[in-house]
């Protein structure tokens, strides 16, 4: 075993991701997507990592996966840099779900060929690749019998969950699952969710979950990160930064998803504008152009991060990184 | 399945045309295969007494010749069934040379990029801007008449479009996931482009090889109408076109029939491959 | 008179094949100023049905049965000169993708004024000014520069908010939105539902919301219509029919909206049947956690109901042998469950 998989974290600190422009902007000749990004994921914990589009969210997970390198700051994979790893060893660290299932399987291959491909290269027997991939079809809920079918007789939510299978045959420590279950329907959800709930539980899997869908979310995660124009701007734990959150934008996205019992009233969302571009922010928190409770000390100098104060019921958590933070001058 | 539902389904999906054009093909691909046993005499066999007997008729010998003969004697039914051995041939090994190239040099522009890509695609800009019988011509020039080098000549002018085909495939499938999962995982780039997106990529191929098809044979004929191509006494339909061109009054079957079958099989593989084409490319969207 | 009313629509394929009716079955009504939600996944046949009401099916398929009637006059029976001043005059109609609604070549302001030339409303010296009211009323900020833009130069809400614009043009009774709101972000979802709204109070509008998030359909519509494989399971004012739901499918899909944080994901088992294999009786049986024998062999039709035995027109339908009631929700029932892998 190598060092890196007794990791407890990963730590993203002061990451920037710029790219190049065609024409120049504004004078600009990068789009920065990432801007200065903070975060710590934990080993076993599923962190979900909401934004909306053009956040930074699908970006980070490309860095993480080795697709792409950033361009500043540091990426700590336990005691080692992201960058000084090999190919090979960051495979069996980082896995990935993407969003369309349909897209993420060879339409032309037998199953049985695409579950063995990254077993290759890895040198092992044929009796060893069999028995791994039976141990896996099992783990998420098939068995063997479904070899031999053809990739396209597979209905969406089950070509996700073999594609959460072919990521499980690396072992890997964390799945990163960029919006696993937003192009399944609603009555199917359900069971991916439940698979990656078991394979966090049964094999102290970390799960860095992105999505948008906030009501997925708050069921599913333990940790959440709120990302806006590629910084975090709040972080901590799912059941407290989503019942008293912090930052105005974390409350701007939750008051914003529709509620069946009634409560929802879009009514009461002021018109808060789009996302800027993030060329047109020269200086101050990226928020506030869209922040009710904007001031001049906000436009001047970004907000630096704050910890979360704990409640009286909570003044034993010892941990401050378990708090959570946020970065705003007039939170919640 | 059953066998009537295959055909009729086959049918079906092909369209009234393409269907038309599958009948129209068979027919010249069994006169292919089959033209030793059916040629009434030898193609190249020359008889001395019977030269320009026009069709039906019989040569003072007694011997009939149902589409007549040359001016030198050879029996015309035979040449044009022999010759469709030859076009049929001449069709197959065009599409298996700028197949075999056209796929590996749009394998490599569509999945290198960057100067690989800049480097073919501009070799194939350059084999286009040449009207596809000139570029025949010049390279038949430069290595002399014949057979084969007719088939490396034609098969040049077919590269350009199985090449652009094939890299336009290849850079729609290269953005899906599945061939990002293929390279994460440490597959060679043979084994993620050649097994893996190729086969995504046959509908195109497939319909742009049969064009080829249908051009070879017309590029071809052409060359022999030329006196580029086949060489006598090879019996190909171009040759024959131009050998019969001196007797257009006095034997027009020689012109006519060869000028016929080189119609029908042009007009069955476009057909045909207009019928491929909507089979296999139309996407019918089902909300 | 109903401005809209559809009884019995069945919409099919063509040609002489034996390939099953995609959507049967559908009848409803629409009064001016109504709003009606469709609610249902993928292969409901919500869209469908939508687009069947202005004649707007795809070329393989065909209605092949009911009747679609706008203020009185058949659709079937229009001339397409008719169909025509349907079409942007009585209703209109909004889809998913707002950039691929607008026409990429075209300025905002041509587009809108094309819908001002199918029409005889407004006056060709009024179209710039017209126009300029039309974006001011539907919140887009600027919109004189924005009349100027070209559609790519616009972020998804407003290019969304062009699109409801151009819909409103010619002033139609009914809006029909096919999920105008599943391609936005969900903080340009919920501003744009209200200007949806919005527009609605202000003008009077007839709705039809198509979608398959129940958090919105419940704030949007008065009355709601579940699909469920081609038919309409469930029907009848929103808030009773998310309160007290009678139809096993809607149940289970109000279930599968985590609220809270838990630790068991409820989700429907199974998956839902090829239209090849529909029949008359109840395509949910396979699925449904309180399927009895029966359900699987008879024939179920839509039965209707009133709230209290009195009014023309009765608030609620369910398509079900055994329709959900307070009596009927026993603990020992809600255990039973079929599961599938």
């Amino acid at each position: 075993m190598s060092e890196t998989s007794m990791a407890h974290q990963i730590d993203l600190k002061n990451v920037w991701k710029s790219f190049p422009l065609k024409a120049p902007v504004r004078g600009h000749s990068f789009f920065p997507v990432l801007r200065g990004l903070n975060l710590k994921l934990a080993k076993g914990k599923a962190t979900a990592l909401v934004g909306e589009s053009g956040c930074g969210k699908t970006t980070l997970a490309k860095i993480l996966m080795q697709m792409e390198p950033h361009d500043q700051g540091e990426i700590r994979i336990g005691n080692q840099l992201l960058g000084d790893l090999k190919e090979s060893e960051c495979r069996s660290i980082f896995q990935m779900v993407f969003q369309d299932p349909h897209a993420s399987l060879n339409p032309r291959w037998s199953l049985e060929s695409i579950l063995r491909e990254p077993l290759i290269p890895k040198g092992l027997t044929s009796e060893q690749i069999k028995s791994r991939i039976s141990e896996i079809l099992k783990a998420v809920g098939f068995d063997e019998s479904v070899l031999s079918r053809r990739v396209s007789s597979f209905s969406g939510g089950q070509k996700q969950r073999l594609v959460i299978a072919r990521a499980l045959l690396m072992n890997p420590e964390i799945l990163i699952c960029d919006e696993p279950v937003s192009a399944l329907d609603v009555s199917i959800q359900g069971q991916i969710l439940n698979l990656l709930f078991k394979l966090k539980k049964e094999r102290n899997l970390g799960l860095l979950f992105i999505s948008h869908d906030l009501s997925v979310v708050r069921a599913f995660a333990d940790d959440v990160a709120i990302l806006y124009l590629g910084r975090v701007v709040e972080q901590g734990p799912a059941e407290k930064v989503l019942s008293l959150p912090k930052h105005p934008y974390t409350k701007l996205l939750l008051d914003s998803i529709p509620r069946i019992d009634g409560s929802w009233d879009p009514f009461s969302l002021a018109e808060c504008g789009e996302t800027p571009s993030p060329l047109e922010i020269q200086s101050g928190c990226s928020f506030a152009s869209r922040c009710k409770k904007v001031t001049d000390q906000c436009r001047k100098k970004a907000p630096e991060w704050s910890l979360r104060q704990p409640a009286e019921q909570d003044a034993a958590e010892q941990d401050n990184e378990g708090k959570g933070g946020f970065e705003c001058y007039h939170p919640n | 399945m059953k066998q009537p539902n295959f055909f009729k389904h086959f049918f079906q999906r092909l369209g009234l045309s393409g269907s038309i054009g599958f009948v129209l093909l068979s027919v010249v691909f069994l006169a292919a295969i089959l033209a030793s046993p059916l040629s009434p005499y030898s193609p190249i066999e020359v008889y001395t007494d019977s030269v320009k007997i026009p069709p039906g008729s019989v040569s003072p010998s007694g011997q009939k010749y149902i589409l007549g003969t040359d001016d030198l004697g050879r029996d015309l039914l035979s040449r044009v069934l022999h010759g469709a051995q030859v076009s049929v041939g001449i069709g197959f090994a065009v599409v298996i040379m700028s197949g075999f190239f056209g796929v590996i040099l749009g394998l490599l522009a569509g999945s290198f990029g960057g100067w690989v890509d800049q480097v073919i695609m501009r070799g194939i800009d350059l084999l286009m801007a040449l009207p596809s019988l000139l570029l025949a011509l010049v390279v038949v020039a430069a290595l002399g008449p014949g057979l084969q080098n007719c088939i490396l000549a034609i098969s040049l002018v077919s590269l350009p479009s199985i090449t652009r085909t094939l890299r336009a495939g290849v850079l729609i499938e290269k953005n899906k996931n599945y061939v990002w999962a293929s390279k994460h995982f440490g597959s060679s780039w043979f084994r993620t482009y050649f097994f893996g997106v190729l086969p995504n990529c046959m509908a195109p191929l497939i319909v742009q090889l049969t064009y080829a098809f249908g051009e070879g044979i017309l590029n071809a004929a052409a060359l022999g109408f030329l006196g580029l191509g086949a060489q006598a006494p090879l019996p190909e339909w171009g040759t024959m076109l131009a050998d019969g061109r001196s007797f257009l009054e006095s034997a027009s079957w020689l012109v006519i029939w060869p000028g016929f079958c080189l119609f029908v099989t042009v007009l069955g593989v476009n057909l045909f491959g207009d019928g491929l084409r909507q089979w296999l490319l139309s996407t019918g969207n089902r909300t | 008179m109903s401005l809209l009313k559809v009884s019995g629509l069945k919409i099919g394929f063509p040609t002489s094949s034996k390939r099953k009716a995609l959507v049967e079955d559908i009848s409803f009504e629409m009064l001016a100023g109504e709003t009606l939600g469709f609610v249902g996944e993928s292969g409901s046949g919500k869209s469908l049905t939508s687009l069947s009401l202005l004649d707007l099916l795809p070329e393989t398929l065909k209605v092949t049965g009911g009747q679609v009637s706008w203020e009185g006059k058949s659709l079937f029976a229009m001339s397409d000169a008719e169909k025509q001043k349907l079409r942007g005059q009585t209703a209109a109609m909004i889809f998913q993708n707002p950039l691929s609604s607008l026409h990429p070549c075209y300025r905002v302001k041509d587009q809108i004024y094309e819908c001002f030339q199918l029409g005889d409303q407004v006056k060709q010296s009024d179209y710039f000014d017209r126009a300029l009211q039309l974006l001011k009323e539907v919140g887009i900020l600027e919109p004189e520069q924005r009349l100027n833009a070209y559609p790519y130069e616009l972020s998804g809400g407003m290019a969304q908010r062009v699109v409801i614009a151009m819909a409103l043009a010619r002033n139609p009774k009914l809006l029909i939105a096919d999920e105008p709101t599943t391609a936005l972000d969900v903080t340009i979802q919920a501003q744009v539902l209200r200007k949806i709204l919005e527009l609605q109070k202000q003008r009077g509008l007839a709705l039809i919301l198509v979608s398959h998030d129940l958090g919105v359909i419940a704030h949007m519509t008065q009355k709601i219509m579940v699909f469920y494989a081609g038919q309409i399971v469930e029907a009848g004012l929103t808030s009773e029919v998310l309160k007290n739901p009678k139809h096993p499918y809607t149940k289970a899909l109000l279930k599968c909206r985590p609220q809270a944080q838990t630790q068991e994901f409820p989700f429907i088992a199974g998956q839902v049947p090829n239209s090849d294999t529909w029949t008359e009786a109840c395509r949910f049986a396979g699925r449904c956690e309180y399927v009895q024998e029966i359900c699987r062999s008879k024939a179920v039709s839509l039965t209707s109901f009133t709230a209290d035995g009195s009014g023309a027109r009765s608030p609620g339908a369910y398509r079900c042998h055994f329709p959900l009631s307070a009596q009927t929700l026993t603990s020992a029932q809600e255990l039973k469950s079929v599961q599938h892998v």
